[in-house]
């Protein structure tokens, strides 16, 4: 249990920096003139917290499988792609006319959903690699050790 | 149960005898004990009976219930449970990396990491076994201990 709440504490945070991101990205591209006020600060932060619900409440003590995993990625992709957009929009406002928002949103999720997995992915690997280096050494201060002897 | 220790000469092999009714679960244990204190665990593969030396053990896995333990090329059955096992070894660089395996770290070759959090161990003969997100921190602080 402590594990996944430091894991999904870590993926807020990787969340709101990508948002901010994102944010700036798009605002530069498709509303350069916008101007925001000290409320947009929030956005990063809440939608972060949205980010990891579906996470935080798909805890499972059980080992998945590889595509036990697959299946619940995908299920957690579709809840916060519901859950950020019924923030964004309201119930009201996901209707037709409003399609583009909308999708530019989704994919917008999407990409961010991918790229904390490869990030987080990113940062085992630095992990994996220094617990190798740490287990040769070892492994090679035992067999010196019993070259002594 | 009376306990008879006798000093023998120097020019003669040390060894332990049982005196029992039965041998029943109970001697099992003491005989299990005893072989792993030895440096050999004992396993069985189709019918004949093995001693394996510790060191060429590769990794011990629970599967319902029967515990198999591996080495480089065989896979042996044994009666001891996981965490009997886990208990043993532990002195002996053996340690717990998921509900069903304990590993010896001596034969991994290398880390990388898997999907969701989780680690994959190369062992020296090319398999490979899960590091689950559970016993990840504890793999690494006892590594790093080590060192």
């Amino acid at each position: 249990m402590k594990e996944h709440i430091k894991d999904n504490l870590m993926n807020f945070f990787i969340i709101v920096t990508l948002v901010n991101i994102v944010i700036f990205i798009c605002g530069s591209l498709f509303a350069p003139d916008q101007k925001i006020t000290y409320s947009a600060f929030l956005v990063p932060i809440l939608d972060g917290l949205l980010g990891i619900i579906p996470g935080l409440v798909m805890y499972s003590k059980r080992e998945l499988t590889l595509k036990q995993m697959i299946v619940r990625n995908v299920i957690q992709l579709l809840s916060i792609e519901l859950i950020i957009l019924l923030f964004t929009f309201g119930a009201s406002g996901l209707k037709f006319q409003n399609l583009t928002l909308i999708t530019a949103e989704a994919v917008s999720i999407a990409v961010i959903f991918v790229l904390v997995i490869v990030i987080r992915f990113f940062f085992d690997k630095k992990s994996a690699k220094i617990m190798t280096a740490d287990l040769k050494a070892f492994q090679e201060s035992l067999a010196a050790k019993e070259d002594q002897k | 149960m009376n306990i008879n220790v006798k000093k023998i000469g120097e020019t003669e092999e040390e060894y332990i005898e049982i005196g029992c009714h039965v041998r029943d679960g109970r001697i099992n244990d003491i005989v299990r004990f005893v072989e792993n204190l030895d440096g050999n665990i004992s396993g069985t593969k189709g019918e004949k009976k093995y001693a394996i030396p510790v060191t060429e053990i590769f990794y011990i896995e629970s599967v319902d219930n029967k515990s198999f333990i591996y080495s480089s090329k065989d896979c042996y059955e044994t009666t001891g449970k996981l965490y009997e096992f886990e208990e043993l070894l532990k002195g002996r660089n053996f340690l717990r990396i998921s509900k069903s395996v304990v590993l010896n770290i001596m034969k991994v070759e290398s880390i990388r990491p898997a999907l969701n959090g989780r680690f994959s161990c190369i062992l020296r003969n090319g398999e490979e076994v899960i590091i689950s997100r559970k016993y990840v921190n504890a793999f690494k602080e006892f590594i790093s201990k080590k060192v």
